[in-house]
Formats: structure tokens, C-alpha cells, sequence
């Protein structure tokens, strides 16, 4: 008897320990997204009011030449960290300093573990260019000289 | 309690208080959903890990990879900020890369996603904490500065990768 309570204990916890690595975990999943290329660490932590577009340009260039994860603000409200940028590593990648605050179509595999959002990029598709703000519907005037 | 009783009560708490040490904890940024936290757990390359991928990628990329602290019970952190402005943690922690540290910061959480600034941290126990600011010191010897000067203090007005990326397309993105 002792061993049957043994097993079903057993069994319990390993469903359990399954159930919540499936609950922090997903992906990949191919996507194709539009967003606003951005700092994370500004965008998420709401420190320099909202960052994005024109008014955030340079402060964008600041942190991804620091060694800030460089993340995409999607058009679906969430905010996700690059991990990889068409092969090659996002950390002061030329490209991805160049195009910050800019709107792009990516093709990437998309992650979720433990309430965080991820892209391995594999193709930017599209580049309109930096995002257009005016300090009037931006609400902030960022430093900066 | 006797009054001469008191007293002794009080001392000895005082004594045991001085004898913990100091009590660190992070400051506050009040950023957005931000929580203090201390978290005991390895540096692991971000990318390896989400992906489960089979990295051979040694020293998790030596600084051109994202980091990530995943802690003793399996949650797995975006190491994003240090205590240097507008710097990331890369100079700090990558050479702890694969090894447990004690990180004392603060997470901050909007947008579906999560980041953690990790403020001080400490490779053991019983070691001393280290605060993250070591990308102003390599940036200050990268530049011919000292760690200390008003410069370093604003590494980000001077430093030549900065200066490049805004010469080609102006302070706003829109040459």
C-alpha cells in the first residue's frame, strides 16, 4: 500500500514539475511582426516616459552601444528582447544601432518563458524608417545634447 | 520585564545587529511594476537558453550575447541593466559566465515582459558585493580617461561608436 501512495505521490509531482515548465515556456513560433526596433530597458521600465520614435532616437543609440538588450515594441502592445539578429549577435551589432526607433516587418521565431517575450530574428522584410514623433503627441522632451 | 532588564535586552539586540552587518538591499527607481529582488543563480547566454539550442559558443559569447540569470528555482531573468548609465551588465557579469552569483536589484515589468537590473552582486555567500560599474572603468581605459572623470561620468557624449551613428542620420533618426 505504501508503495502504491509512493508512485501516485510521485507521479503527482512530476505532472505538476510539467506542467509548469509547459506554462513558462513556448516557441518557437514563426512570426511575422511589425514594430518599432527599441531600447528595452527604457521601454519596459517606463524611466524615460515612453520611448520610441524620433524624440527617442539617440537615447535608443545610447543603450545599444551600452550593452542594453535591443528589443522590438510590437504593433501588439508587447514588448519582446532580441536574442539574434538574422545570425549574427544583437549587442552592438552596426546594423540594429543604426536602425533604432525605426518601424520594421521582421520574419523571426518567437519565444515566452517565465513573462518574457523573445525574437531570433531571421529576416528584417521591411524598414520604413524612424518613427515620426513631435514632442506635442510624445508627451516628453528627452535629454540629450 | 524589570526596568534593569530592559536595557540588557536592548544591548543585546544592538550586539546582534552589528555583528549581521550591514544589510544591503537595492534602491528603488520606482520604474514601472518594479520589485526589489536578491536572486541566487547561474549566468547563463540568453539566446542558448530560450532556445534550447545546443550552443558551443564559449564565455557566453564574450560580450556580444545577451545575458540571463537563471535562478535557483528555474526562472529565467533578462540580465539587462547595471548601474552605469545607459550601460547593459555584459562588462560586469560575463565573466561569471556559467557560475552562480548573488544578484541584488530590482525587476521591472510593463509591455508582457520583464527585465531585471542587477545592482550589486557577490560570487558567494560569505564574499564581498561588487557593484556594476564596470563598463564606465573598461569604457574610461578604452578612451584614455580615468573611471572618475566627468567624461566617464558621461561616456555617452563622447564615446566614438555614439558619435558615428549620429553623424550618419542626425540626433532624431532623420539626417
Amino acid at each position: 500500500m505504501r508503495r502504491v501512495i509512493f508512485a501516485a505521490i510521485s507521479i503527482g509531482l512530476l505532472a505538476a514539475g510539467q506542467a509548469n515548465a509547459a506554462e513558462g515556456a513556448t516557441g518557437p513560433e514563426r512570426v511575422k511582426m511589425t514594430g518599432e526596433i527599441i531600447d528595452s530597458w527604457c521601454q519596459i521600465s517606463g524611466i524615460m516616459g515612453v520611448g520610441e520614435g524620433t524624440a527617442h532616437h539617440q537615447c535608443a543609440i545610447w543603450c545599444a552601444v551600452g550593452g542594453v538588450p535591443i528589443g522590438i515594441q510590437g504593433d501588439d502592445g508587447k514588448a519582446y528582447v532580441v536574442l539574434k539578429l538574422e545570425d549574427r549577435d544583437p549587442v552592438g551589432d552596426p546594423t540594429l544601432i543604426d536602425i533604432q526607433t525605426s518601424k520594421v516587418v521582421v520574419d523571426a521565431d518567437k519565444y515566452v518563458r517565465d513573462g518574457v517575450n523573445y525574437l531570433v530574428v531571421r529576416k528584417i522584410l521591411q524598414n520604413s524608417g524612424v518613427v515620426l514623433k513631435n514632442d506635442a503627441e510624445y508627451g516628453i522632451v528627452p535629454f540629450g545634447n | 520585564m524589570t526596568p534593569l532588564k530592559f536595557p540588557m535586552v536592548m544591548l543585546s539586540v544592538a550586539i546582534l545587529l552589528v555583528a549581521a552587518g550591514p544589510v544591503r538591499s537595492a534602491d528603488s527607481y520606482g520604474v514601472n511594476g518594479e520589485k526589489l529582488v536578491t536572486i541566487k543563480g547561474k549566468v547563463v547566454d540568453l539566446a542558448c537558453e530560450v532556445t534550447g539550442a545546443a550552443c558551443n559558443v564559449p564565455n557566453c559569447g564574450n560580450g556580444k550575447r545577451p545575458l540571463g540569470l537563471l535562478a535557483e528555482d528555474g526562472k529565467l531573468y533578462v540580465a539587462a541593466k547595471s548601474n552605469t548609465i545607459f550601460a547593459g551588465l555584459l562588462h560586469d557579469i560575463v565573466a561569471q559566465c556559467g557560475k552562480s552569483i548573488i544578484a541584488d536589484g530590482l525587476t521591472t515589468n510593463s509591455r508582457d515582459s520583464t527585465l531585471l537590473m542587477i545592482q550589486r552582486f557577490k560570487t558567494s555567500d560569505d564574499g564581498d558585493w561588487v557593484t556594476t560599474d564596470k563598463f564606465a572603468a573598461d569604457w574610461a581605459k578604452g578612451h584614455g580617461t580615468t573611471a572618475d572623470s566627468k567624461i566617464t561620468d558621461e561616456w555617452f557624449r563622447s564615446d566614438w561608436v555614439v558619435k558615428g551613428a549620429v553623424a550618419r542620420h542626425g540626433k532624431l533618426g532623420v539626417p
